[in-house]
């Protein structure tokens, strides 16, 4: 007998898992916003932030152009597994 | 108490948050769903009810992320386990903590790691502290703080005035120490078979400078007292962790401990005859590791005492929380109940 079973609660298995990497993606999500939140308020307490600049920030044309290249990497890495095309020549 | 950082603060936040939703609002909504669920029905992955295989699967899951996620109380404790090793083996006053290394945990409590907490509570020298911490952010309602024992003692107090109190399966001594402030006069001793816990206790209670109190390792269905050594003696959450026999079996010492008069007093868990509370009650023991919860609930506790010489039983409901009974209360919540014997 496996000590350690998985229990499973789903028709499918693999959703089982899926959700799992869910729930520690959102886990750690959280966990980086608390962080950012303490990261404001600290720099905000000493002086070297201001909050309403932060909420009112408009970025010039060249971080623009950068924010933009960033954005379009980052979704299509993200997108790319919809369209389940492949990189690699390979089998079916 | 030792911090663990913001992150460990900010993951277990969020888990504590999603266990709010589970039984604030998924509890009540699969209830409203799906009443007509029976134990019969509890492998979710059988189930048609969508709201009940994300039911389940997020009370396994919160709990293991709880323990042994990212953050979990676990790894956490991890870069700081010398620390904490040296805090727990710090030296103690005589007659404080009476070790014994005969004795062995049984198997039944060692096969399985209850809770989800890894290693169990009895199998890593951190295992108190770590249980100790997963106590307390384990239910929103916050019903396993410091509040749920004094509204324990206090039915205890209805029932008899103790003065030489032993605690069974007294694990790191959270419902042990309860009973020296609401009974100073008395002497109490807690017993259980985890050395971890026992040194957490222990080491705890010196911190506090509690005199009335000394923890022993002692299995609870067979103990070194003499016979007529307590007036009273108790269990909080012991007896769910036990197989029937090992229930007889403590039952039975509890009568040979007790003197004339003196009162056996359990506050655990029995779910009703209701067909849905008792899917939920054994859903919860198998998801949460927990395999005598079922049993517990199938054996006849009150013949099983009163075969032991016992007379007065009760069984009685538990009202854990301010409002936990009240019919507008439809969160999840333990089926607590609070058993009575006494010794004639």
């Amino acid at each position: 007998m496996d000590e350690r079973p998985e229990q499973v609660f789903f028709e499918d298995g693999a959703l089982d898992r899926a959700v799992g990497m869910i729930m520690t993606l959102a886990a750690e999500l959280y966990v980086t916003r608390d962080r950012l939140t303490v990261l404001e308020r600290t720099l905000a307490a000493k002086g070297l932030l201001d909050l309403a600049e932060l909420d009112d920030y408009q970025p010039d044309p060249e971080s623009l152009e950068t924010d933009a290249a960033d954005r379009d990497a980052f979704t299509a890495a993200l997108m790319q597994n919809f369209s389940g095309k492949q990189s690699a020549k390979g089998l079916t | 108490m030792k911090q663990l950082g913001r992150r460990f603060d900010a993951y277990q936040s969020f888990l504590l948050g999603c266990k709010s939703y589970w039984s604030g609002s998924l509890y009540p909504q699969l209830k409203i769903e799906s009443g007509d669920l029976k134990p019969e029905d509890i492998d979710a992955s059988k189930s048609s009810s969508v709201t009940y295989q994300y039911y389940a699967f997020l009370e396994r899951h919160l709990q293991r992320m709880k323990y042994s996620g990212r953050y979990g109380i676990a790894p956490m404790h991890e870069p700081f386990r010398d620390e904490f090793e040296e805090w727990l083996d710090q030296p103690l006053p005589k007659n404080l903590l009476s070790l014994d290394a005969d004795c062995t945990p049984p198997a039944y409590f060692t096969e399985i790691d209850i809770h989800q907490h890894p290693g169990g509570t009895c199998g890593d020298t951190l295992a108190g502290v770590i249980y100790d911490r997963g106590s307390r952010s384990m239910w929103p309602g916050r019903s396993k703080d410091r509040g749920l024992h004094g509204r324990f003692n206090a039915v205890v107090k209805e029932t008899c005035e103790p003065h030489n109190i032993l605690d069974l399966g007294c694990g790191f001594g959270k419902s042990t120490q309860p009973f020296t402030i609401d009974f100073p006069k008395a002497q109490v001793t807690g017993i259980d078979i985890s050395v971890p816990c026992l040194k957490f206790a222990a080491v705890t209670a010196n911190e506090e400078n509690i005199q009335n109190i000394g923890y022993r390792q002692s299995r609870a269905e067979e103990t070194p007292f003499p016979p007529t050594s307590f007036d009273l003696v108790t269990s909080t959450m012991l007896l769910h962790e036990m197989p029937p026999k090992a229930i007889r079996a403590t039952a039975k010492e509890a009568f040979r401990l007790l003197e004339a008069g003196g009162y056996t007093i359990h506050l655990d868990y029995l779910a009703d005859d209701d067909p849905f509370n008792r899917f939920i009650h054994y859903g919860h023991g198998q998801r949460n590791n927990e395999p005598y919860m079922r049993p517990l609930n199938e054996m006849d506790l009150g013949s099983t005492l009163r075969e032991c010489g016992f007379e007065d039983i009760k069984i009685m409901p538990f009202e854990e929380a301010p409002n936990a009974l009240s019919p507008a209360n439809d969160s999840w919540r333990f089926p607590w109940v609070v058993v009575v014997g006494r010794k004639p």
